[in-house]
């Protein structure tokens, strides 16, 4: 693609319909997508979007940080909801949280930093009795590492519902996080209306290269496959060694694992991991101090298990 | 360097912290949230566990148009 460096993607055989390519894909037009530079770019957005004065956002606690945050930085109200006793997104207490000030839902599933799944009929159910008092934005950026049933999508309730949108993301299972490619699907509508206030031209947004590789790998659902597979395998060791170890992992669906490392450890232990040369990160979740560690390699799982055991020799 | 963990003692503390929830929202903190107060000067040899990246990076079929 670099020989087409000088020219837009519009000029380009292979990228000039990309847009209507990727909104195919997933079963909509091309009046139904947005293509932003990852996904994290529409959350922040969306936070400006719809920002209100004297509005609120409801979302759960914890959940992913940036459409939360951008929303508190503005002046929003952020109604955070406590996940429930099995660590899931209660659902019902984020409808009963929508009041008439709501400006948007916020749900992320599979829930990050949980790792933790709602059922698509839950899901459903709640996305159609929400969007009557507000906007919802799902946030699917982990549905990928999911089979089916559990993976679908709410994709096509958000193409003909304005109240609805659905972010995904090719930074997960698709590994091009450097990359930057994501997406925002809606109603025509909604979608014309961000496009009004963000960008016009979306695709154009978007590198050649980012398009030439989504495009690419899109078709390429035997490595997304096998990326599935490698992460399951790697996520049930580390899972089933931290319960060996006695702790209490959360059990996840997605390429991160969430456990609560005990209140009495003292200093900061994402700091200590780096000692040992593992990156990681760690926080108080739901009040208990937690460690979420990324699903790597196998290899790096050992390391990761490896330094745990030294570390907790119980 | 962290003590050894009196699991009794953590169970217990556990429980009793959830009584505080709702109360902060750490996870609305900010990108950094939760990483390492230390900055890295390099890669090399770490085992990067922090960002739920792909470790087996984009398909071979993304790679080839880039490099036409």
């Amino acid at each position: 693609m670099m020989p087409f460096a000088n020219r837009y993607s519009f000029n380009v055989d292979g990228l000039k319909d990309c847009q209507a390519t990727i909104a195919r894909y997933y079963g909509v037009e091309k009046e139904n997508i947005l293509l932003t530079a990852g996904s994290s770019i529409v959350l922040d957005f969306c936070a400006r979007f719809f920002y209100k004065t004297g509005g609120n956002i409801v979302a759960a606690d914890p959940t992913f940080f940036v459409l939360p945050a951008t929303a508190k930085k503005l002046g929003l109200i952020v109604n955070a909801v406590p996940i429930d006793s099995n660590r899931k997104i209660d659902l019902s207490a984020m409808l009963s949280t929508i009041n008439n000030d709501t400006q948007l839902v916020y749900l992320v599933n599979p829930n990050n930093p949980t790792g933790t799944l709602l059922k698509p009929d839950a899901m459903k159910s709640f996305c159609a009795e929400a969007s009557k008092k507000s906007a919802v934005l799902i946030d699917e950026a982990y549905l990928d590492f999911l089979d089916a049933p559990d993976n679908e999508s709410m994709i096509p309730l958000a193409a003909g519902n304005p109240n609805i949108l659905v972010t995904r993301t090719f930074s997960k299972i698709h590994g091009m996080a450097g990359m930057r490619m994501g997406f925002v699907i809606s109603h025509p509508d909604r979608i014309k209306q961000l496009e009004q206030a963000l960008f016009n031209e979306s695709q154009v947004a978007i590198s050649n290269l980012t398009l030439a590789a989504a495009l690419a790998s899109l078709q390429d659902e035997e490595h997304r496959a096998y990326c599935k597979q490698k992460n399951a395998t790697s996520r049930d060791y580390a899972f089933k060694s931290l319960k060996e170890m006695k702790f209490d992992p959360i059990p996840s669906v997605t390429n991160f694992i969430l456990f609560p490392i005990g209140n009495d450890y003292e200093g900061n232990f994402a700091d200590f991991m780096l000692t040992k040369n593992i990156y990681l990160r760690s926080a108080t979740y739901f009040g208990q101090k937690c460690c979420r560690v990324s699903v790597g390699t196998l290899d790096e799982m050992q390391q990761f298990i490896k330094v745990m055991k030294e570390t907790w020799k119980a | 360097m962290p003590s050894t963990i009196n699991r009794r003692n953590w169970f217990k503390q556990a429980s009793f912290a959830t009584m505080g929830l709702g109360l902060s929202l750490p996870s609305f903190a900010n990108d950094t949230q939760g990483l390492p107060t230390k900055k890295i000067n390099s890669n090399k040899g770490l085992v990067n566990l922090s960002s739920n990246e792909n470790p087996y990076g984009m398909c071979p079929k993304s790679k080839q148009p880039l490099l036409k």
